[in-house]
């Protein structure tokens, strides 16, 4: 393949494929998806419908908000 | 540092508290906490669907803090940042967090202050953890860091969601 005067080369690790840990990380998600819509259920079935549960996942969530803000770009 | 920050994000969620638990918010706050958090959830935690998190694009202003005494600007930034409903949040977990405390119903209200005192805190701790390391400086690490933290925003959502709609099942059912 020739290459137009001034032109950048074509970038090696543009293969067309995607790499193995690529694929096995697009399996892994709908996975990790699953796994936690799953923790969930079980605890709130532990729970038997009370809102403890889910007051201290909001508080987890929250401390994770205001710290992970510090990241956005 | 942490007063500054924690203390305004107390009280300003403490009013949401107080104005969710008079009113007779809790069964369909419950409903709306369950749709969103499974919504959101499965777009930030797949990271294919773009659906941009609620909220305010407002930045505070540089005439707010540019040549102000260092006490000022820490009242400033406190009181804006502190609470997080004035400014740009990447992460849709923030606007469930209202919805948490409307659902609580009479418990609303102490669950909004340790809500304002876990967010406060956090955003203060992440300030004070960038002033000892230096500022980020390389965007693509910034930007991965924020890829990252939306993955776990969207994973601690779909607990909520699973969570959310067990509660809804033994109370609805």
């Amino acid at each position: 393949m020739s290459l137009r005067p001034g032109a950048a080369p074509a970038d090696p690790a543009a293969t067309g494929r995607p790499a193995a840990g690529q694929l096995l990380a697009a399996a892994a998600r709908p996975l990790l998806l699953a796994g936690a819509a799953g923790i969930g259920l079980a605890a709130g079935w532990a729970e038997s419908g009370g809102l403890a549960l889910l007051a201290v996942l909001a508080v987890g969530l929250a401390a994770t908000n205001g710290y992970a803000k510090a990241y956005s770009p | 540092m942490l007063a500054a920050y924690a203390m305004p994000a107390v009280a300003v969620w403490l009013l949401l508290g107080l104005c969710t638990s008079a009113l007779p918010l809790a069964r369909p706050a419950l409903i709306l906490l369950t749709a969103y958090s499974a919504v959101y959830g499965v777009t930030e935690a797949s990271d294919r669907l773009q659906l941009a998190a609620p909220g305010r694009r407002w930045q505070v202003p540089q005439e707010l803090v540019a040549g102000t005494t260092a006490r000022r600007r820490l009242l400033v930034w406190g009181s804006v940042l502190g609470p997080g409903f004035l400014t740009r949040n990447p992460y849709a977990g923030f606007a469930m967090l209202p919805l948490a405390v409307a659902a609580a119903g009479r418990g609303g209200l102490a669950l909004a202050g340790a809500i304002g005192a876990a967010h406060g805190t956090g955003r203060a701790l992440a300030l004070l953890r960038d002033a000892r390391s230096g500022p980020a400086g390389d965007p693509m690490r910034l930007l991965l860091r924020s890829a990252y933290w939306r993955t776990v925003d969207g994973l601690v959502l779909l607990i909520v969601a699973g969570a959310a709609v067990m509660t809804c099942a033994f109370r609805f059912a």
